[in-house]
């Protein structure tokens, strides 16, 4: 007799033939084998779904950090089924920690910690460059997330904050929003080029995102919804002297966040305890930026902004007189 | 006799030989580790969606994340025609839904290996 080393689970097999049998035989589906065991023909489009789960749940495991994440991406443009178990396997950045398709830029960051990125400036080009960081080195290797084109206009001036790095006009399909500055650069807002609910939606139809065209962002008209407010108060003692900047996030009280202070080098914003109680979330850094060389800034962010606040929250200290030079 | 319409004699028998081993009283789990490189080492695609299927009929744990393993690792720096191609699939998104998994695509793309095996 053989021994199947199986114990308990053996019994599964006999009393479970029938059943199996017939759930088996709908999950083979279309599947259609030839005669010759050794072709390694199969339909692994019918493959049962427990199965598939698997597989796409390692490759998910197996890949946590760019540039190998990539294939995490990769298995949800195979087709609808891969599509839709990915996107149920694949958490979001608030709970992995992690980046993984670009609705990730516009999803919170970690709650238990900072997610680290770094943003490199072309002078010449009046472009900004956001990257996560690969190691803990500091802006040494990156995977490019977001880009920033400064356009200077009579009376504001606007940031275009692009998917693309090369391809960056309001048109192109990889616009994602702007920040757009007075003419003093002391006040700013930011605004997405879809309405702020629809990241929602997506969260919360995550299984079904694939099917209806209704569910598609392409199908939403691009515009211009503000989603955060940022302004610097002047400093009477000096042009260069720290100032203190105030967020305010549209999706997100405005006790929230504290007023910050930002230097020529960096700032830090900071949660507020709600209802003036200290609280676990009290004095938790959200936001923080650096200067770390000539064009180098490092940026890391956390629950509850996003990539694309925290970089716009950024891209507005350069702007102002006492920008990080 | 336990009937086992769902498996072919061939893949039952490479079954067998997993257990056998995984059973053994002496083995070391370094050993297991070892077998299981070798055992799955070079199977084609058709030969591994045999086991994960029946594996998982059987519940064989083990086995069952093996192969899953496997078949992810088969999959690393492949691009989205060459899983399709190899495992067979046909993609029936529509063409709006092309359009979002394009801007996907511009993260999945980078350093990619050929679609040549």
């Amino acid at each position: 007799m053989i021994k199947l080393g199986l114990k308990s689970r053996s019994r599964r097999v006999v009393q479970d033939t029938s059943v199996a049998v017939e759930k088996s035989k709908l999950c083979m589906g279309k599947h259609s084998r030839d005669v010759d065991e050794d072709s390694g023909y199969c339909c692994w489009e019918s493959l049962p779904s427990e199965l598939l789960r698997e597989v796409l749940l390692k490759v998910e495991e197996s890949e946590s950090k760019w540039p190998a994440r990539k294939h995490v991406v990769a298995c949800a443009g195979v087709c609808k089924s891969w599509r839709e178990v990915m996107k149920e396997v694949v958490k979001t950045p608030e709970v992995s920690g992690k980046i993984t398709f670009p609705i990730s830029v516009k999803q919170p960051g970690p709650r238990e910690s900072l997610l680290q990125c770094f943003i490199k400036r072309n002078r010449s080009t009046q472009t900004y460059y956001l990257f996560v960081s690969l190691s803990q080195a500091l802006a040494d290797d990156g995977k490019f997330l977001l880009a920033a084109r400064k356009c200077r206009r009579t009376t504001c001036t606007d940031y275009i904050i692009s998917l693309h790095g090369v391809d960056m006009s309001k048109g192109s399909d990889t616009y994602i929003g702007k920040l757009r500055s007075n003419f003093l650069g002391t006040k700013f807002i930011v605004y997405d080029a879809l309405p702020p609910h629809s990241g929602a939606k997506m969260e919360k139809s995550r299984s079904t995102c694939v099917v209806g065209s209704k569910q598609i962002p392409a199908k939403v008209p691009a515009g211009n919804y503000p989603v955060a407010h940022i302004s610097y108060e002047l400093n009477v003692l000096g042009a260069r002297g720290p100032r203190r900047m105030h967020c305010v996030m549209d999706a997100i009280p405005a006790s929230a966040i504290k007023p910050g202070v930002a230097s020529v080098k960096n700032f830090q914003l900071v949660a507020s305890p709600e209802n003036g109680v200290a609280g676990p979330e009290h004095d938790k850094v959200i936001l923080q930026f650096g200067k770390v060389g000539k064009d180098v800034f490092t940026m890391d962010y956390r629950y509850p902004i996003s990539a694309f606040q925290a970089f716009a929250i950024c891209l507005s200290s350069f702007d102002t007189k006492i920008a990080c030079e | 006799m336990i009937p086992l319409p769902l498996i072919d004699g061939r893949t039952l028998a490479r079954v067998i030989t997993y257990l056998n081993k995984h059973t053994e009283d002496d083995a070391s789990d370094e050993a297991k580790r070892k077998f299981d490189e070798e055992f799955l080492y070079g199977m084609e695609v058709g030969v591994l969606y045999d086991a994960a299927l029946a594996a998982n009929y059987l519940d064989i744990g083990g086995l069952f994340h093996e192969v899953c393993q496997r078949i992810a690792d088969g999959m690393m720096n492949k691009s989205v025609e060459w899983v399709r191609k190899t495992f067979h699939i046909e993609s029936e998104f529509t063409s709006e839904e092309e359009v979002q998994i394009k801007k996907e695509y511009a993260w999945a793309w980078e350093g990619v290996d050929s679609n040549a095996d």
